[in-house]
């Protein structure tokens, strides 16, 4: 029933407007919340119970009970005593079969209680097996309380802002307000979030920012504070954290608590101070300071039948009863009084979830009856009621008797019964009975239920409160939505200059790392022939590329690789192997010396990074007189080769590219089609290449005018599965692919870069030990005996047993052969070796190749 | 994990801008015995209190710092960058003996 | 950086010759076709100080540049993390030029421009 206006309404009355509830309208002024709005209309069941489905009403009108949630336009479970009322808003009931004044699932409550005891879902439904997946329908119909689109479309958009605060308030209460005002006074950059229900909402013209409605979720390390404003998540950093979120209301245990028309003092006096609703007709009042809410509801014209003051009378039985879920007497100590509205008030607990998870310690006052804060970290302060060092104390019984379910935790439907059951079972600590009874899990996350049960248990065990303690408050405070929490949900994905002309030439795209490139355009086996027959073009900007330079650029890199630099003369190039000190294979790459102390090293594409990293670390521990600059995005790099390279090359520039001039592992700059170049002759496809590097400003350029020009020769551009089939035929390793975290360089025949003589480097005393020792196993090349393609990962088998492994795998269209690379015991290491390879469960014959398998002499990549 | 880090450079940032790369331990000066190299490269001390730590500050300055936090507490005391001299031996500047391999 | 070889590559260094006439595109032309104003490609003036290879956005408000880093507005220049990459951040009041490497500009587009749009 609607009151004339009363002082403090948050109501507009000038306008008013309708929004849907279950497809009927209901009409609402400027300023009501969606439950004020139906409260209004005469609503009274606002929810069901999650598990007995029992009719639920306003409660707490704070957004800490579960009782109103609803689903608002499409999102589930929203608060509606917090939720402002919108026109043309569509809101439904959720956890129901029909509505919410005729819930089928409400037989559950009839009759499913022995079915449904604490724990149950440990007993039942278990028998016989094979009705499980009817039991498994039943119960993910039946269980959560809102809907989610099965589709998972994103339909809201949420956004994350970083924010600063010199000083970050958390609760916009009369303590709050105090509290930004001192500080703004001070001068200091304060920002103070409230949920919307304090005053500082309303205030005119704050000397401070005022966010609102927000909710901060989450106190984190390093001063970081979550705030959930609407669909934007504001992540503060704040030098000073001030905590006043008051105190949270408690319900009193008694059976038939849970009855619709069973409130808290606090949710009455919202009801009628905020939206001008009487909350009742005829009210029996239980709390302390029963008086003052007993005004307040005779003010809105609620007959006041009786006033219980359970601090001073303490009466053993409590039992409320009601008609079809409605509450419609009470009984104290046997004298049965009719009411509609039952307050209700157990005394005000501390909301110190903010502050714990801040890492307070939280600790029982005896002589309070409540748990409070303690021992507050640097840069995080506690103000007002919260501190606990104000308000009344008020010790009601943990819980009165009489018959009939008494319920500690609506949310999950927890009853005393339930609670003493699991203390019977063994749970008698308070995380284990916690997780056990589902107690505080559920949508208030123990504010209306923690203290209550810890009341309970201690009751019932006669332990103390102190002793058994609190359970663990971890962030969420308040319910916030994965979109929230998941933002934009962007990845990072890198792309080479070259990009778009993979795209438009139709490639098929993947991942290297966060790389995206070419696997092939269509047809990698004409891809191949295009190298082996014509020019094959690839890019391959992916490439990791460090400039190592500076007077000690040699002595440097001979510390960090097992290769000698030494004698590489400037304008050649060499393979070389990064290892670490555990001896193992770390990446490879080529390393090419521009000049006496400047060195062009490339590295893997995932490597780049981590290379990097390895260089400037051990310098800052050696202390060498070298820069290490990373060059990889600033350059694109391509490859050019086939047999008809040479030609392509030369129409290009004026370079000389005869095999005298410019012999194989040589580095040469010139001008490309007018763009510098730096050019490398080395072979990783086993047929005349030259890898070109240059800015990459000019990617597209340089990569049509190849394409272009080089269409009479056959020109094609060539992806890495083409690439792979290439290198495999040639047998070249590829780190991460052919060698993992165990590998090293002499088991996978590099111990020809291994060079001993030197005084250190990384790795020397661990591959000196591996080569005493002998190898474990050994990477070797094999040829399949009927052309089955292995898998990659599959098993070498020898006298039943895995034995090694597949790293590589290919057709080669060329060879007329199925062909690969494995590691496989040293034994076995020789030309010819037999191996077994399981393949599709059976086992599959092969040979041992040592050399490569196309052009072993390596004369078509020389010529 | 979200404690604040403060790099010698460029102050105090988000501790995921940065890579971490464990608590320092000793190279070998010659070379080790097997048992010796085995503590170097697989066992650290793990102190459960202030340990001193390798830095890379990925997504700022990108220098490597040493760094001296409580582990129980992520409070981070000390950061600095390390100025090696060239020809002494590389140490730390608290040598940490790692625990030596039971066998 | 002076008196290398490697100075050779530097762009500038691109020349008209025998029929070529190469051409420079930046990595954000296409992503930023149809931006809104206060978001712009400055890939070709990236400064002389910062390492070659970037590509660079200038943006206008901070509000919007609050929704893409946690660096600290009011202690700029600085490098940091803007829309999950590594960047360098200019500031002229409330203009702030970014720059980071252009293997990210289609990514980091994507993201200005969609963070912009959540502002609109």
């Amino acid at each position: 029933m609607r009151l004339p206006p009363q002082q403090g309404e948050r109501l507009n009355r000038d306008r008013q407007f309708p929004f849907l509830f279950d497809g009927k309208p209901v009409h609402a002024f400027d300023g009501d919340t969606v439950a004020s709005a139906l409260f209004a209309s005469g609503r009274r069941v606002f929810s069901r119970s999650f598990k007995y489905h029992r009719p639920r009403g306003l409660l707490c009108c704070s957004g800490h009970c579960p009782n109103c949630l609803l689903q608002i336009d499409g999102v589930p479970s929203v608060r509606a005593c917090m939720e402002p009322a919108r026109e043309g808003a569509v809101v439904k009931a959720q956890n129901v079969l029909g509505s919410l004044d005729r819930d089928l699932m409400s037989v559950v409550d009839k009759v499913g209680g022995p079915f449904l005891p604490v724990g149950f879902y440990y007993r039942t439904m278990m028998r016989p097996r094979r009705a499980w997946p009817i039991y498994e329908r039943f119960l993910r119909s039946a269980a959560g309380l809102g809907r989610i689109d099965k589709h998972g479309r994103r339909t809201h958009r949420f956004d994350t802002e970083h924010r600063r605060a010199e000083v970050l308030v958390i609760g916009g209460g009369a303590s709050g307000i105090a509290a930004a005002q001192e500080a703004a006074d001070a001068g200091r950059q304060v920002v103070l979030v409230d949920d919307g229900l304090g005053e500082a909402a309303h205030i005119a013209s704050a000397p401070f920012e005022v966010l609102s409605p927000a909710r901060a979720i989450g106190i984190y390390e390093g001063g970081l504070v979550a705030v959930a404003a609407g669909s934007v998540l504001y992540r503060f950093r704040a030098e000073r954290i001030v905590v006043a979120t008051g105190t949270i209301e408690q319900p009193l245990l008694f059976p038939g608590n849970d009855l619709v028309g069973v409130m808290l003092s606090g949710g009455a006096r919202r009801l009628i101070e905020q939206w001008s609703l009487r909350p009742g007709e005829r009210a029996v009042v239980l709390a302390t300071g029963g008086e003052t809410i007993a005004d307040d509801l005779r003010r809105a014209g609620t007959d006041v039948a009786r006033v219980f003051e359970i601090g001073d009378q303490a009466p053993e039985e409590i039992v409320a009863r009601g008609r079809k879920g409605r509450v419609s007497s009470v009984a104290i100590d046997g004298e049965k009084v009719e009411c509609d509205l039952l307050v209700m008030s157990g005394g005000r607990q501390p909301a110190y979830s903010l502050l714990s998870q801040a890492g307070a310690k939280i600790e029982y006052d005896a002589g309070r009856g409540i748990f409070v804060p303690r021992g507050l970290p640097a840069g995080v302060e506690a103000a007002g009621s919260v501190t606990g060092e104000r308000g009344q104390v008020v010790q009601p019984a943990p819980a009165y008797s009489g018959k009939g379910k008494c319920f500690v935790c609506i949310c999950e439907d927890v009853t005393r019964k339930d609670v003493k059951r699991a203390l019977a079972e063994g749970f008698d600590s308070i995380e284990l009975a916690k997780r056990y009874t589902a107690v505080t899990m559920g949508p208030c996350q123990g504010r209306l239920c923690h203290l209550p049960s810890i009341r309970l248990f201690a009751g019932e065990t006669g332990m103390g409160l102190g002793a058994l303690g609190t359970t663990t408050a971890r962030p969420p405070w308040a319910p916030v939505s994965l979109g929230l929490l998941a933002g934009r949900g962007h990845e990072p994905a890198r792309r080479t200059s070259i990009h778009h002309r993979h795209e438009e030439l139709g490639a098929r795209m993947m991942w290297t790392g966060d790389w995206r490139r070419v696997h092939s355009y269509g047809d990698p086996a004409a891809e191949v022939r295009a190298v082996h027959e014509a020019v094959g073009v690839i890019d391959v900007s992916t490439l990791g590329k460090l400039l190592v330079s500076g007077p000690d650029a040699v002595p440097f890199l001979e510390r960090l690789y097992p290769n000698r630099f030494a004698d590489l003369r400037v304008g050649r190039v060499r393979y070389g192997v990064l290892g670490t000190d555990a001896g193992r294979i770390m990446d490879d790459g080529t390393i090419g010396r521009l000049a006496e102390e400047e060195f062009y090293v490339t590295t893997t594409s995932t490597g780049a990074g981590v290379v990097l990293e390895w260089f400037r670390w051990w310098n800052a521990v050696w202390g060498f007189d070298v820069e290490v600059v990373n060059l990889t995005g600033a350059l694109a790099a391509v490859n050019v080769a086939g047999p008809h390279a040479r030609e392509l090359l030369g129409r290009l520039t004026t370079l000389d590219c005869s095999v005298e001039a410019f012999t194989y592992l040589d580095a040469k700059r010139a001008h490309v089609a007018g763009v510098p170049c730096l050019l490398l002759r080395i072979g990783f496809v086993g047929e005349l290449g030259y890898e070109l590097h240059f800015p990459s400003s000019y990617g597209e350029y340089l990569w049509d005018t190849l394409l272009d020009r080089g269409a009479d020769l056959g020109t094609r551009p060539f992806g890495l599965e083409a690439q792979r089939i290439l290198r495999l035929e040639k047998q070249h390793l590829i780190v991460g692919q052919d060698t993992d975290s165990e590998s090293n360089t002499l088991d996978a025949n590099m111990a020809w870069l291994v060079k001993f003589d030197k005084d250190d480097f990384v790795g020397k005393w661990a591959l000196e030990h591996m080569q005493e020792r002998g190898a474990r196993e050994r990477l070797v090349g094999f040829e399949m005996d009927d052309g089955v393609v292995p898998l990659e990962g599959g098993q070498v088998v020898v006298d039943g047993r895995p034995a090694g492994r597949v790293t590589s795998a290919r057709w080669s269209e060329l060879l007329g052969k199925a062909i690969g690379l494995a590691w496989v015991p040293p034994d076995l290491a020789e030309e010819g070796s037999r191996l077994e390879i399981r393949v599709d469960g059976g086992l599959e014959q092969a040979s041992v190749r040592l050399r490569a398998f196309h052009d072993p002499e390596g004369a078509r990549q020389r010529s | 994990m979200s404690f604040l880090l403060p790099c010698p450079n460029c102050g105090p940032r988000d501790v995921n801008e940065f890579v971490f790369a464990g608590e320092i331990s000793v190279r070998p000066q010659g070379p080790p015995s097997l048992r010796e190299l085995g503590s170097y490269v697989y066992f650290r001390r793990n102190v459960a209190g202030i340990q001193r730590e390798w830095w890379f500050h990925r997504f700022g300055c990108e220098s490597w710092f040493q760094a001296e936090r409580d582990t129980r507490t992520n409070e981070v005391l000390t950061t600095e960058l390390v100025a090696p001299s060239k020809n002494a031996p590389p140490a730390p500047q608290a040598a940490a003996t790692p625990d030596t391999p039971a066998t | 950086m002076s008196g290398l070889e490697f100075e050779f590559l530097d762009p500038s260094s691109a020349r008209a010759e025998n029929g070529f006439e190469p051409v420079q595109r930046s990595p954000l032309e296409r992503a930023l076709r149809d931006a809104p104003p206060g978001v712009r490609d400055i890939s070709l003036q990236v400064p002389d100080d910062l390492d070659k290879g970037l590509a660079g956005l200038q943006v206008t408000g901070e509000r919007l540049l609050r929704r893409l880093t946690d660096l600290n507005l009011d202690a700029l220049p600085a490098t940091g993390t803007v829309a999950h990459v590594r960047a360098t951040v200019l500031r002229d009041g409330d203009e702030f030029r970014i720059f980071f490497p252009q293997e990210y500009a289609d990514h980091v587009a994507e993201v200005v421009l969609d963070a912009a749009a959540g502002l609109a």
